[in-house]
């Protein structure tokens, strides 16, 4: 499955994935697959820190889980989300975040993901996310 | 301490959020332990199907129960998230705006707990409901 082109359309294809997704690349398949945020200065939440805002993470990870849980079921648009349980594990910097999403299980009605991030060290993720979305058509 | 004027006056004492700004998050109530913000609808803010995306909501949802916190307390104390849960019961209506009104349920040591509703027309349809958990860190210089 090449990734690239076909991923970042389907992030495109909402306003709001359009405008977000201009931050976020993505390298590698399937599971393996690396996704990159290079985040713009607006995204900051506490401007002492600096740090990410925790809308911006989530909004992050949320994306990344939707476009990965639609890579793996071949579908055109993000399945819509059910629930996101995040962890903030350490301050999320302004710099480049690097995640990895794991799908747990597809069903015919719910799929259920999981994703963490990083910035310096790949062993020290500063957040996580469970998410579950619905699986069916819409 | 003005948690209204923090989050929304003028001046040095203004706690800046870019992101919330970005996304034209309004705070519109304040009171002890309550919070509210809304999201205006705008086509950048959109999900597929037309309403206000679920990250735009996320954004939200944390500014609201930041400030909800931040009523509780009586000194300038910097706070993080530590945790939050959103859950979807289904996308807000297309070219809806979207409220939130945050409760913070209580502080404890340094911890604070956080509920919160978001309805897009009317208070009582609620569209999606959140928990979260923050760490109340350092005092900051007045």
């Amino acid at each position: 499955m090449s990734v690239g082109t076909g991923i970042t359309e389907l992030i495109a294809s909402s306003g709001f994935g359009a405008r977000f997704g201009e931050m976020i690349e993505v390298s590698g398949d399937g599971d393996a697959a690396l996704w990159t945020l290079r985040p713009h200065t607006e995204l900051v939440g506490n401007a002492m820190l600096p740090a990410l805002h925790g809308g911006a993470v989530i909004a992050f990870l949320e994306i990344v889980a939707g476009a990965a849980l639609a890579s793996r079921l071949q579908r055109n648009a993000i399945p819509p989300l059910i629930s996101i349980n995040v962890q903030f594990l350490a301050t999320v910097r302004v710099e480049t975040l690097t995640a990895r999403c794991v799908i747990r299980r597809v069903g015919r009605r719910v799929a259920a993901t999981q994703i963490e991030a990083w910035q310096a060290d790949p062993e020290t993720p500063v957040c996580a996310a469970q998410c579950e979305f619905s699986c069916l058509a819409s | 301490m003005n948690v209204r004027e923090l989050l929304t006056g003028e001046g040095a004492k203004k706690v800046v959020v870019p992101w919330s700004d970005a996304l034209q998050v309004e705070l519109l109530s304040i009171s002890d332990g309550m919070a509210s913000a809304r999201v205006p609808y705008g086509a950048d803010r959109s999900n597929a199907a037309g309403g206000i995306a679920t990250g735009v909501v996320a954004t939200l949802v944390d500014h609201a129960c930041g400030a909800a916190v931040l009523t509780k307390l009586s000194r300038r104390v910097s706070i993080s998230t530590l945790n939050l849960k959103i859950d979807h019961l289904r996308s807000p209506h297309p070219d809806c705006q979207i409220t939130a009104s945050a409760r913070c349920c209580g502080l404890s040591g340094n911890i604070a707990l956080v509920r919160a509703d978001v309805w897009d027309r009317n208070p009582d349809d609620v569209f999606a409901a959140a928990q979260a958990v923050f760490s109340l860190n350092r005092a900051i210089d007045q």
